[in-house]
């Protein structure tokens, strides 16, 4: 049998736009946790997806943008097993064929074996490792709120896509405190895009538990930046998840990477943390 | 008491319309769905609708567009089956402007072999337009995958299995997919400013999902003339084949300017073309 296997086809509906005129991340993931709950029944793991118990990560790289009315479609497999389990999704465009964006999973710690013909080869992107902060003191509050029944997942915890929207409210509450404020991207014609995203899922809230995330700036170049939030339980400060979110300003016009205004660079400069070499 | 009464009122939230610039037909159903709690409970059905059990069809006429920010009440009334008749409860629907008071959309559902019946005073006269009988397809050989997934928490109807508005999304799901199949795709819709809009559906729910459950849907073309296309998608449970529901989608391409029907570029013929399935 082949090891990829669709597990999704759909479309980019008009309300999972955002300001920056294309299909926001929380959907991407949406359509991600139909996916990998798919492949995990055609492994034999949806029990073992169920029961949880195990961080998540997942290594993003978006390459091509989906836009309002794209129809595409998502391809998944195992990518290995032993100590941990490693999927892989690509999302196509299913009008041109064309791999839009690449998700890396990995369930940390999960012992599952599998056949060898279900294991598919990755021929995605590397990830490289990024420098992580020294300390986490100069993050700033991005959002705060409690898990609603809309952001739960069919196995009753909060899911990918409840979870990655408090994300990009994070990073639109994060935008606007360097100046990418909703009046300055209407009338600019600038926003923020990821172009890259590290996501690790540690615990998964239940409903109507509390989550704060603060976020700081881990980069900061001409036209690129690099948001990292951490989202916490407000009451214990356990780390729940954690996302690093590589992006440039994008010319909403010309669809290509603006240089930040002085202005903003000078907010964005006091936002800047430490890093670790 | 008057048969026709008012099942639902409300606005059409600007999130809810799609790439086509209206409001798109999943959230009619999503207000239907209310609609029809809301009338089978006043009829004293609502129990036999939440057992479910019996095939559901809906006959839609579109006859003028919902667009961001409108304002529309809907009215419900079973049509019939008197006391003591058989043969399953029929039930219509109108959308109302609430601005203007026209009647935009016509819902003519049927709840097939459903064992209930209506006191005659309930009972009301059907004015909308009557629903001609399309061909069906007599082959699936020639239709394309355009929609596969699990249904979703949000999906779930006031009855905890998949409601008609997370049904009606997977199939314009499909629809996006079997535009962007004959070249109606995101670039061309927002360039050419041409895009799909239905004004008739014939939509048939033999079974439900529930939660977690996966679902696939295969489409094709079974009519195609100068700017109509009629779609129909077939949503089946991939594990065993059996078909959930059909949705047979009537529509024209549209000039997103004009709001009038436009001719599909001969590219886009040719592509439509190779959709085309025989019916009979």
């Amino acid at each position: 049998m082949e090891p990829w296997i669709e597990t999704h086809r759909g479309a980019a509906s008009a309300w999972e736009c955002d300001v920056t005129e294309h299909f926001t991340m929380g959907f991407y993931f949406d359509r991600i946790a139909m996916a990998e709950a798919a492949l995990a029944e055609e492994l034999g793991l949806l029990d073992t997806l169920r029961a949880g118990g195990f961080a998540r990560c997942f290594d993003v790289r978006l390459v091509r943008e989906l836009h309002a009315g794209s129809a595409f479609h998502v391809e998944s497999a195992a990518l290995g097993d032993g100590g941990d389990l490693h999927l892989g999704h690509r999302v196509v465009n299913s009008a041109s064929g064309e791999i839009a964006t690449w998700f890396k999973a990995r369930w940390e710690g999960c012992a599952a074996r599998l056949p060898r013909e279900r294991i598919g080869v990755w021929d995605g992107p590397q990830f490289a490792t990024w420098p992580q902060p020294k300390a986490l003191t100069g993050l700033i509050p991005s959002m705060a709120g409690r898990v609603q029944p809309g952001d739960l997942d069919e196995f009753g915890r909060m899911g990918l896509p409840g979870t990655i929207h408090k994300f990009s409210d994070a990073a639109v509450q994060f935008g606007a405190a360097i100046g990418l404020t909703a009046d300055y991207i209407k009338n600019a014609r600038r926003s923020f895009s990821a172009f890259e995203l590290r996501l690790r899922i540690a615990r998964w809230p239940k409903l109507g538990d509390a989550y704060r995330i603060d976020t700081g700036l881990a980069h900061l170049g001409k036209t690129s930046l690099r948001y990292l939030h951490v989202m916490r339980d407000p009451k214990t400060v356990q780390e729940i998840a954690r996302m690093d979110r590589y992006g440039v300003q994008l010319d909403l016009d010309a669809r290509r990477p603006a240089p930040l205004a002085p202005e903003l660079r000078r907010r964005a400069q006091c936002l800047l943390l430490s890093m670790d070499p | 008491m008057e048969p026709w009464i008012e099942t639902y009122r409300g606005t059409v939230p600007p999130w809810e319309t799609d790439v086509t610039e209206h409001w798109t037909i999943a959230y009619y159903f999503d207000r239907i769905a209310l609609a029809e709690a809301a009338l089978a409970e006043e009829l004293g059905l609502l129990d036999t609708l939440r057992e479910g059990a019996f095939t559901r069809r809906y006959d839609v006429r579109f006859a003028r567009e919902l667009r961001a920010g409108a304002s529309f009440h809907i009215e419900s009334a079973a049509l019939s089956p008197v006391d003591g008749q058989a043969g399953g409860l029929r039930l219509g629907h109108r959308f109302v402007d609430s601005e203007s008071g026209e009647i935009v959309t016509w819902f003519d559902e049927h709840w097939d072999g459903a064992p209930v019946s209506v006191a005659a005073e309930r009972i009301a006269a059907w004015d909308g337009p009557e629903f001609e009988a399309r061909p069906e397809p007599t082959s699936l050989a020639g239709a394309i995958p355009s929609a596969r997934g699990r249904v979703k928490p949000q999906e779930l109807d006031e009855f905890s299995r998949l409601g008609i508005a997370g049904l009606v999304h997977k199939f314009t799901d499909a629809c996006i997919q079997a535009g962007a199949a004959i070249g109606l795709t995101a670039d061309y819709i927002k360039s050419a400013r041409r895009a799909y809009s239905t004004f008739e559906l014939r939509l048939k729910v033999e079974r439900s999902l529930a939660l977690g459950e996966p679902f696939q849907v295969d489409s094709c073309i079974a009519q195609l003339g100068n700017s109509s296309v009629r779609f129909v998608h077939v949503m089946r449970d991939p594990r065993t084949g059996q078909e959930i529901a059909r949705l047979g989608q009537f529509g024209v391409q549209l000039d997103l300017d004009a709001r009038r029907p436009a001719a599909l570029a001969p590219e886009l013929r040719e592509r439509a073309q190779r959709l085309v399935v025989p019916t009979g």
